[in-house]
């Protein structure tokens, strides 16, 4: 007992343990995903397996189409066999005296260095003149007659096509800065990102390859190589079709490769690579790997958080389970607070739910903002309320869920008081009125109902709460759902009951009513009922019981006659055969063995009755045709009738007549008609023996003439031991009537006798099978 | 001399069968109880047993299921249980005969010499049936001379009653109704035949059975028919 008490409190312990543990790991998870660059997105994009499906990937490959095909276009300008050509020509000036010059990349250097400025290791533009020195040549407003690096260039105003030769030079400078920092970062580096721009120039001669313009930072790699990275683009001048397995390809790319087509013709391509094995440090192998850390957290938070709530759900089933069972007895142990009404509960709730938010925001707040920052501090005040709100709403919910299992939930509960009060004050009305009570009450209640919910509705617009008018809605229908189930479950019980009164007055007084579901007053009604069966059962149980002792008692007993009657019939016989010619003891001869004889069938037939009434017999039920029984019964008793003089008279159907009875017992029934015809009818007169079929019946009927007087009542001649004759000087055991009727009626028949005046007629029906 | 083995605990009766067996011609001894009939039975040469059912110490049943254990001489079992189901169960042990107490002693000889003529005289006679020969039990019919015998006894039957009995014979087992034996042994068509198939029905079972309200050859089946059993 101790050892199972401990174990529970244990168990309370661990299952809070356990709560605590998941609420922090719902937490957990729950900030992860808040937190996470990519909330808001849904959990589709966790699909994005990779970096390169992203969008910002898209974005990174857009920027750097664009400066790959800024590569191409320096290259052609400052390249010579794949080193710079200083004496490129860059721009050309003319003077306000109309002196053209055309400046080379070196001169334009050395301008611009003199003037100050120098590249940084990071390949940018820095410095520039401390003091402008007005005598520099080219220090002023000229007409630029063109730039070779911005062939392109539209002047829209007036002043744009007037520039110094410093600025000219410093975009010089600038443009070799940016060919540096290509050059740097996607020649010479190792990239992730392999391209290759191939471009047919028809102004250079020979054919071919010769004459084909490749730019590429992986000279060493085949188109083949490239296309089997990872991830390619393929954009060609002769198809519209862009072949590639990116998920976004950049919008740009189409457009800048046609751009900086130079030829006419459309044989030329663009072929991206991109390696997504990221062996090589640049921007995509740190994006994608920050990628990849921002997923597996996300993925995590979402696991922590359905982990955290299952755990969550898990344990509060388990506490809500264990709760109350503390002391290891089967009764529900209460606190103090367990015991107050339920109402009150709730406005205790109500009100600790109230001072938790103000604790919360005059202490916990304070403590939350020493330690979270900025940013974070309004989620963790959120969580901090939340979390001291729910234990809160859990403690009182708990307190509620023990008293509900101690069942004193509703008793406690200040609105079960005011119900009894009221059940009290009407107990002591006559039921019309109380019925009348009822229905007011029910009537009250809807209209009270649905006016409270059409007033909420009709100022819902100026309402804190708009949707309040469902909750007096909600009320209504679970109410009218409750008063349906009442009508409902009482229907269904009278209907129970009177269907087993019916079965049990139908004679299955073994059949109990099922009260499970019912309410209190029927339960009560059916187990009376059930028990009244019970009674009778017993009862009849009891009858068929004694019927079945009588038949056994007799069959015993008249066994016991038999043996000393066997020496009684015996030794009379053997006295007979002595030949006595004293005629007085020939005469009490004689009566001693008509007696003894009468003592013979009297036992045999006591035993048979007695069975028959019983119904102790089994019965061999088969098809027999009644025409044919009376045959074979006539050609029996035709001669003993005749030794009478009695005239057997039968008209039977020439065809068979089928009844489902037992042959054997069905002869014993119609030789004991013929027996009883044979001693009781008159001399000389007739037997009328008739089958006739009407209505599915066949009807045996057999008529005669009492030779006595019929001066008793035809139910009687039925009874055990009662003759025609009441002096009882025939033979017979006046058991013969009562056991046809018994086998005809065990075999399903209908035995009847009529009497009018001397006149005997005795019907026996039978169904007729139907072939 | 034929020997009867008379067992019964009731003295008198015994005694009385004594005095009708004796009057008949036979010798009998007499036991009390079923273990005295097992001593008597070892001791004498025994050609019948009748033994009552309900006896101390060794009941009939089981002294008939020891008898049955070495001897197949006929047993009749003498009860004053009556109900079908001690019929059966005595029959069913091995007993030849079951009669139902009281009896009448005429019938009791009567099936005694019966069950005597057939074991010790009909006992090998029934291998050698011959084509027109037809045997049910101790039922023999020869068409050949037209005779028939009960245990060796001659009957006398009118030409239909032979001619009935020959057709269940020969069909023994098969249940014939009044129409179907009329058809066949008059050749008429059987309207509304009247009672004479069954009042010579009941002629021969008269003649042939010892009881005739308890037949051991032509059955009554009621509603049915008639037929000779099967044995």
């Amino acid at each position: 007992m101790k050892r199972k008490n401990r174990s529970i409190a244990l168990k309370k312990q661990t299952a809070l343990l356990l709560h605590i543990v998941f609420l922090c790991l719902f937490l957990t998870g729950l900030t992860l995903v808040l937190f996470n660059k990519n909330f808001r997105r849904g959990l589709g994009w966790i699909q994005e397996e990779s970096y390169v499906d992203t969008l910002p990937f898209t974005q990174q490959l857009e920027s750097d189409v664009e400066t790959i095909f800024k590569y191409i276009q320096y290259k052609d300008l400052l390249e010579e066999d794949g080193e710079i050509n200083y004496d490129a020509s860059m721009f050309c000036v003319t003077y306000n005296s109309g002196y053209t010059k055309i400046y080379t990349l070196n001169e334009a250097i050395s301008y611009a260095r003199r003037l100050g400025y120098y590249l940084t290791d990071a390949y940018e533009v820095a410095g520039g003149p401390a003091v402008h020195e007005k005598d520099m040549p080219g220090n002023s407003s000229l007409l630029i007659e063109w730039k070779a690096y911005d062939p392109d260039e539209i002047y829209t105003e007036p002043g744009d096509a007037f520039s110094t030769v410093e600025d000219l030079s410093v975009q010089v400078l600038n443009v070799l800065a940016e060919y540096y920092h290509i050059r740097y970062n996607y020649i010479d580096q190792p990239s992730n990102l392999y391209f290759r721009v191939s471009y047919l120039d028809d102004a250079a001669d020979g054919s071919g390859e010769a004459a084909r313009k490749i730019y590429t930072n992986a000279p060493d790699l085949s188109n083949e190589d490239l296309r089997n990275m990872g991830r390619y683009l393929f954009i060609s001048g002769d198809s519209i079709f862009v072949d590639s397995n990116l998920r976004h390809v950049p919008t740009n790319i189409t457009s800048q490769l046609v751009t900086h087509n130079r030829s006419g013709n459309d044989d030329y391509y663009i072929l991206l690579g991109i390696d997504t094995g990221f062996p090589n440090a640049d921007p995509y192998a740190a994006a994608n790997s920050e990628y990849d850390g921002i997923r597996a957290e996300y993925i995590g938070g979402v696991l922590l958080l359905v982990l955290g709530l299952a755990g969550l759900a898990a344990t509060f089933v388990i506490m809500a389970r264990l709760t109350g069972h503390t002391d290891g007895s089967p009764s529900i142990a209460l606190y103090y607070p367990d015991r107050l009404p339920a109402e009150c509960t709730l406005l205790l709730l109500a009100a600790a739910l109230r001072i938790g938010d103000l604790v919360c925001q005059n202490a916990l707040y304070r403590f939350v903002r020493l330690f979270v920052s900025r940013e974070y501090t309004s989620y963790a005040e959120q969580v901090v309320r939340g979390v001291v709100l729910y234990a809160i709403a859990a403690v009182v919910f708990f307190s509620l869920l023990r008293s509900f299992k101690a069942r004193r939930l509703w008793k406690d509960s200040l609105l079960y008081r005011l119900f009894g009060h009221l059940m009290r004050a009407v107990s002591g009305y006559p039921l019309p009125l109380k019925s009348a009570f009822g229905f007011a009450a029910y009537l009250l209640c809807s209209a009270g109902l649905t006016a409270a919910c059409l007033i909420l509705y009709s100022r819902r617009v100026s309402m804190r709460i708009p949707y309040l008018y469902l909750l007096p809605a909600l009320i209504l229908a679970v109410f009218q759902v409750w008063v349906f189930f009442l009508i409902y479950r009482s229907r269904v019980e009278s209907a129970k009951i009177s269907g087993g009164i019916m079965k049990m007055s139908g004679g299955d007084t073994s059949y109990k009513i099922d009260s499970t579901g019912f309410s209190e007053d029927a339960a009560r009604v059916s187990n009376a009922l059930n028990t009244l069966g019970d009674g009778l059962n017993t009862a009849l149980q009891e009858r068929v019981k004694s019927e079945r002792l009588k038949a056994d008692l007799i069959t015993n007993v008249s066994h016991d006659i038999k043996t000393p009657l066997t020496s009684i019939i015996n030794y009379v016989d053997l006295l007979k055969r002595e030949q006595i010619q004293d005629e007085k003891i020939q005469g009490y001869l004689n009566v001693l063995d008509q007696k003894s004889q009468r003592l013979k069938t009297l036992t045999e037939d006591l035993v048979e009755a007695s069975k028959a009434s019983s119904g102790n017999i089994k019965l061999e039920i088969s098809d027999i045709d009644l025409v044919e029984l009376i045959h074979q019964s006539n050609g029996e008793f035709e001669e003993r009738f005749a030794r009478r003089n009695l005239e057997l008279v039968s008209s039977l159907p020439a065809e068979s007549i089928l009844i489902a009875a037992d042959g054997r017992r069905m002869w014993r029934v119609i030789e004991n008609l013929y027996n009883n015809a044979f001693k009781y009818a008159m001399e000389n007169s007739r037997v009328y023996v008739d089958v006739e079929t009407e209505d599915g019946l066949v009807c045996f009927t057999m008529k005669n003439v009492s030779a006595s007087p019929l001066n008793i009542h035809a139910d009687e001649l039925t009874e055990r031991f009662v003759r025609g004759d009441v002096a009882r000087t025939t033979e017979g055991s006046g058991l013969g009537l009562s056991i046809a009727k018994s086998l005809t009626e065990l075999q399903g028949g209908k035995f009847q006798i009529y009497i009018d005046g001397d006149l005997f007629k005795v019907q026996v029906t039978f169904p007729v099978l139907q072939k | 001399m034929q020997t009867i083995l008379v067992c019964d605990d009731d003295k008198q009766i015994v005694e009385a069968i004594d005095i009708y067996l004796t009057g008949e011609g036979f010798r009998v001894i007499k036991a009390y109880d079923g273990y005295e009939a097992l001593e008597l039975l070892d001791s004498h040469d025994v050609d019948l047993m009748i033994v009552d059912v309900m006896m101390p110490g060794l009941d009939g049943i089981r002294t008939t299921l020891k008898v049955r254990e070495t001897s197949s001489i006929p047993i009749i079992i003498l009860s004053a249980k009556s109900e079908d189901n001690d019929k059966i169960l005595g029959l069913n042990i091995g007993a030849d005969d079951y009669i139902s107490k009281p009896f009448n002693p005429l019938e009791l000889v009567a099936r005694v010499k019966s069950h005597l003529r057939r074991y010790t005289q009909l006992g090998n006679l029934t291998q050698q049936t011959a084509d027109n020969i037809y045997k049910c039990g101790g039922l023999l019919i020869n068409d050949d001379n037209k005779e028939v015998s009960v245990d060796g006894e001659l009957i006398r039957l009118t030409p239909i009653e032979y001619n009935i009995l020959l057709l269940l014979v020969k069909n023994a087992g098969k249940v014939f109704s009044i129409d179907e034996i009329y058809e066949q042994i008059w050749n008429e068509e059987a309207i509304g035949a009247d009672n004479t198939v069954a009042v010579h029905i009941r002629h021969i079972r008269e003649k042939i059975e010892i009881n005739p309200r308890e037949p051991r050859y032509l059955k009554v089946v009621w509603g049915v028919g008639y037929k000779i059993e099967k044995q």
